[in-house]
């Protein structure tokens, strides 16, 4: 490994995309009737970070019939301090993930994907936000988080989108989210059992330990500046972080569609009990 | 003026158009009455999810083997907002539940009646309409 | 009254379960709620206008009213009017009160399963009150669903026969409802009373209202910036909403729906047009007109009051938590292979008087402790 290189192009690559509050800003928000920055607007990632964090190179995908249609794409990652500084028994625990993704994904039965994660699938999120809420909402699964402008609660109970409470920090929202489911439900049939939450396909993953600390602010008309750092005493030795830009999507009348996946999905899951598919 | 009361019924028992009558999940599919149980045990986990809330308690058998039950409760969310959470409920604490068995012998309760060591009701009890009123928590 | 069942009181030494505090505690809650009754019978009697007495409704920063909080529609009121009362659209405002008390006092939980009020699950706990109203469906006049069409009538008859041959057990995920229910829950749109948890949390933006229901945390996603509805060819479960301000009045029309719809005979046909209008600090009363003339004979409007209540709403993550979908499933196979005896037939109760006296009976198996009396 070259650790001079890496740690070039990490600092290059923080600076151009982790802007500081009140550091070399050129633009200014349009602000809501409350007065806060707007977010509300239909934003996606246009990267790689869904299939793997990490820089990958190219790679066949895990069912041979799907061919180059889900074959993994080369990304450059988006860590901006990694690699992710596994422990090393955790790191053994996502080689095996990995290697039983199918089985181990939430995203292929549907569950909700938890956050960062959301936040970076291929599916539009929508922002609505008033003065004390601010919902951000995915196409797919039609996940929601709720965020809790100046909230202070502790999480009442785990939950797979987490519990965030959110500050603005001059024009910046920052989100600290808590209370993450870490699997499935004790009681939960072995065949729609997950035990960990994939933060990716290439299983880099986090267990109820999660902490996340999100940094969102508008860098101009139609864009997004979006960071996040996790933390996870069970799995990663340091907190790490994440950064990517979130692309306003612009066409008129752009509205999430509805994508119900649990109805695609209910033949797997529940195949093994059924004398044959629903559909 | 005297009125005729006809059934006031609980507002919900309908027949929808496409659906089946019936609770939202059969309880009956899952668990059966033939299997009265009363479980004795510790707090081991607590899962505020919905549809259902989940408990899991240890049970020590006759000879001393600790076994695990799951005991599928109501819904966290009026639990949520009269005060519990997932952190007011303490691990460990001396538990008799009162319930019905799952009609696979999987160590899993339909828990009807939940009593702390004091005799105390573990939930909110009949006690939950005084607690609405009362608890005005903070929480959004 | 009660209704069917049984109910077993046993004394226990020392301890009896006391049935007073709960109506004890409900009577306080419909004493509080007087005032916000007669605000509703305000709202009942004439139609919402932009002022309506001496409230003024609270605005949002772009200068709307302000829907947004935490709300509950559950009620004791029954969805279609008992025939008996067909003349009777309302009550006076002390037979109201009575018809809720009674509604209360009469509550039963299924004989084996949680009970509800343990979890503060039952409507007056979760902030129900008094309705004037003697059923939610307020036109036709007769307060009841208005029949089928011809065709229509055939139609439902034709798959209620279908449901039916497949028998009892369930064959797939789709026989099972809370499995369905995790796909959609039905009961976000148009809404439908659910016995617990028909709670929504709304968050509005200038250009956009979201409604978020408690089951399934199903939401509506509604524009505000008049756009047109979705292509004919788009339908989905929750529909394609458009909503618009008519004064202080939030109106939003629904179109769209998924042909996998079934709602009172109408297999996603129907038109839906809400209006939702805040009426005091802790109340928005909600109506719903629904029409389709290839199933129903005329169109028919709902009312459904939604009070005030504390949050937060938790996530309901569905087919994450589905225990009993799986155990359905499995039991049914199992059930057919002559592995498990027949499901035991649903039976009405109280619940805990029921385990009580199996208990005493001795039929109770006990695990763990010692079994000596000391919790009797």
């Amino acid at each position: 490994m070259r650790p001079t290189a890496i740690l070039v192009a990490t600092v290059a690559f923080a600076a151009v995309l982790s802007v500081r509050p009140g550091e070399g800003q050129t633009y200014t928000a349009p602000r809501t009737a409350g007065g806060q920055p707007d977010l509300n607007g239909f934003w996606q990632a246009l990267n790689t970070a869904h299939w793997d964090l990490e820089p990958h190179t190219a790679a066949p995908g895990p069912v041979l019939q799907l061919g180059a249609a889900y074959a993994v794409p080369p990304g450059q990652g988006v860590v901006v301090d990694g690699p992710i500084p596994y422990r090393p028994d955790a790191l053994e625990k996502k080689k095996q993930y990995a290697a039983n993704a199918l089985r181990e994904d939430a995203e292929v039965k549907c569950y909700l994907p938890g956050v960062p994660r959301v936040m970076y699938m291929p599916y539009p999120v929508q922002i609505v936000q008033s003065d004390s809420t601010i919902l951000m909402m995915s196409e797919f699964a039609s996940a929601q988080r709720t965020i809790y402008v100046g909230g202070k609660n502790s999480p009442p109970a785990d939950t797979w989108m987490g519990w965030s409470n959110a500050q603005w920090e001059s024009d910046t929202l920052v989100i600290d989210s808590r209370g993450f489911m870490g699997g499935t439900i004790s009681a939960l049939d072995p065949e729609g059992a997950i035990q960990v939450r994939f933060l990716d396909r290439a299983g880099n993953y986090h267990t109820d330990g999660l902490h996340v600390v999100e940094r969102i602010r508008r860098i101009g008309p139609d864009h997004l500046s979006y960071q996040a750092t996790i933390e996870d005493p069970n799995v990663y030795t340091r907190p790490w972080t994440i950064s990517m830009p979130l692309y306003r999507r612009l066409e008129p009348g752009m509205q999430l569609g509805e994508f119900k996946c649990e109805e695609f999905v209910s033949d797997l899951v529940y195949g093994k009990y059924q004398k044959s598919p629903a559909r | 003026m005297h009125v005729r009361t006809i059934g006031i019924f609980f507002g919900v028992i309908m027949i929808l158009g496409g659906a089946r009558a019936g609770a939202h999940h059969s309880w009956n599919t899952v668990f059966s009455e033939d299997k009265p149980l009363v479980l004795r045990g510790t707090l081991a986990k607590v899962e505020l999810v919905n549809p259902h809330g989940w408990i899991w308690i240890e049970v020590k058998d006759a000879d001393g083997t600790v076994m695990r039950w799951g005991i599928e409760g109501g819904p966290p969310n009026n639990l949520i907002r009269n005060g519990i959470t997932k952190d007011t409920l303490k691990l460990g604490e001396e538990l008799v539940v009162r319930g019905y068995g799952a009609r696979d012998g999987s160590n899993l309760l339909a828990g009807v009646k939940y009593e702390r060591a004091d005799g105390k009701e573990f939930w909110l009890g009949n006690d939950g309409a005084e607690a609405l009123a009362k608890a005005r928590g903070d929480l959004k | 009254m009660r209704r069917g069942g049984f109910r077993i009181r046993v004394g226990l030494a020392g301890r009896k379960d006391p049935p007073h505090r709960f109506r004890r505690a409900a009577a306080a809650i419909v004493a509080a709620a007087v005032v916000s009754l007669t605000a509703t019978i305000g709202i009942a009697q004439n139609p919402p206008a932009a002022t309506n007495g001496s409230y003024k409704v609270a605005r949002t920063a772009d200068g709307r009213p302000d829907l947004q909080g935490y709300w509950t529609n559950l009620t004791y009121t029954p969805f279609e009017r008992p025939r008996a009362l067909a003349n009777k659209p309302f009550y006076t405002e002390q037979e109201a009160i009575e018809a809720f008390n009674k509604a209360v006092a009469d509550t039963t939980d299924q004989i084996v399963h949680y009970v509800n009020s343990d979890f503060g699950a039952t409507p007056v706990q979760t902030g129900a009150r008094p309705n004037p109203r003697t059923s939610l469906v307020i036109d036709p006049p007769d307060g009841r669903v208005p029949a089928l069409t011809p065709d229509a009538a055939k139609r439902e008859a034709a798959r209620v026969a279908a449901a039916r041959s497949r028998g009892q057990l369930a064959q797939t995920w789709k026989d099972d409802r809370g499995t369905m229910w995790c796909v959609f829950h039905d009961r976000a749109v148009p809404a439908v009373v659910a016995p617990y948890g028909s709670n929504y949390h709304i968050v509005q933006a200038r250009d956009w209202i979201v409604i978020t229901y408690e089951w399934n945390t199903e939401h509506r996603i509604i524009p505000l910036d008049g756009r047109p509805h979705a292509p004919a060819s788009i339908r989905t479960y929750a529909g394609d909403s458009r909503g618009r301000w008519e004064g202080d009045t939030l109106v939003v029309e629904t179109t769209n729906f998924s042909p996998n719809r079934n709602f009172y005979g109408s297999g996603g046909t129907f038109t839906l047009v809400e209006r939702f209008t805040r009426t005091a600090d802790d109340t928005v009363v909600h109506t719903y007109t629904v029409s389709d003339p290839s199933t129903w004979t005329r169109p028919w409007t709902v009312e459904l009051p939604m009070h005030r209540i504390n949050g937060p709403m938790l996530e309901y993550a569905c087919n994450e938590n589905n225990q009993d979908g799986f155990a359905t499933l499995k039991n049914a196979r199992a059930q057919e292979e002559g592995r498990l005896a027949p499901m035991d037939a649903v039976k009405r109760g109280d619940a805990k008087a029921a385990i009580t006296e199996r208990e005493e009976r001795g039929s109770a198996k006990v695990l763990g402790g010692d079994t000596q009396d000391g919790n009797k």
